[in-house]
């Protein structure tokens, strides 16, 4: 069969094209199991922290890394790797440099707390304390955005900002609220948190990392 | 307006969709190429032989394990050569657009 200059065309752009889509489903799966497993772990810490009163079991969000890292592995254990690719790479850097933000935010943020906590009154420590979780998941809502534009989906900008703003409006807060009673509003921290993450991980990462997976 | 030749390595099917691929990819294992061009293995490997002896691609052979791996990368003269072909290309549609 003769080769067109049409044809020709058709390759070249079809072949870029499904470059992609390689990096778009493989950035789908992951975010489909980091959501998942974030979605799993709230549930996990959440009940411990409510279970023991105490907030110790945050400290499990430390292993979410490895925990990710190690089921991925094994998701991908039998298929051909993705190759590096610019779309790739601009994907992967956002996301570098949004987690690196995130890892020294919360060492910052923690010594910080811990600091103010030991020497400060409640009072202060209300209006001076540094918070973690809003921060660091207006960050992987910017990170997904930002996502969604590399892989040109749009849906996937608006799941960013979408569970940025669900996060903001102080729904999750009032709801949780109502649910502890007046005397035990102190104890909001052990669950909080666990809410926030529980729900951006549902609309900022494993609907639109599904929505990704299942693109033809 | 003169016809600019197309390049006669890079005017074929499969070499010109291996070549878009390692265009958009920096580099690709042999299996990748094979899974999204859909060619068969001996074809592929035929067709990546004569990219690698033109000078377009490079091919590298190592081991991920106990597994062979052979890794395709374009070169400096292969973008040089794909970039001319996809400028040569644009002249002929803008010819039959005219027409």
């Amino acid at each position: 069969m003769e080769l067109t200059a049409e044809r020709s065309l058709e390759i070249i752009t079809e072949q870029i094209e499904k470059s992609r889509r390689v990096v778009s489903k493989d950035t789908g799966e992951w975010l489909f199991v980091t959501g998942l497993i974030a979605m799993i772990m709230s549930v996990i810490v959440a009940s411990a922290n409510l279970l023991s009163w105490t907030p110790l079991f945050h400290l499990l969000w430390f292993a979410l890394p490895v925990v990710i890292w190690l089921v991925m592995k094994y998701v991908n254990r039998n298929r051909v790797p993705v190759p590096e690719s610019l779309v790739g790479t601009l994907v992967r850097k956002t996301w570098y440099t949004i987690l690196a933000f995130s890892l020294v935010y919360v060492v910052i943020a923690t010594v910080w707390n811990i600091v103010l906590q030991h020497y400060e009154s409640p009072e202060v420590f209300l209006y001076a304390g540094m918070h973690i979780t809003p921060t660091i998941l207006t960050l992987l809502a910017v990170a997904v955005s930002i996502t969604g534009l590399i892989l040109k989906k749009r849906s996937l900008v608006w799941f960013g900002f979408l569970s940025f703003v669900i996060l903001k409006c102080g729904l999750l807060s009032l709801l949780l609220g109502r649910l502890l009673p007046p005397t035990e509003f102190s104890k909001l921290s052990l669950i909080q948190p666990c809410g926030f993450i529980f729900l951006f991980a549902l609309v900022g990462l494993m609907l639109p990392g599904l929505m990704l997976k299942k693109q033809k | 307006m003169a016809f600019q030749p197309l390049d006669p390595l890079l005017h074929a099917e499969l070499r010109l969709a291996v070549m878009s691929l390692l265009i958009a990819d920096e580099e690709a294992e042999f299996p990748y190429i094979k899974e999204q061009t859909g060619a068969t293995a001996g074809n592929l490997s035929v067709q990546i032989d004569k990219l690698s002896s033109a000078g377009y691609i490079k091919v590298k052979k190592t081991f991920k394990g106990k597994r062979p791996c052979t890794i395709c990368r374009i070169t400096a003269k292969g973008q040089k050569a794909f970039t001319a072909y996809v400028e040569a290309l644009k002249g002929y549609l803008e010819i039959k657009n005219k027409d």
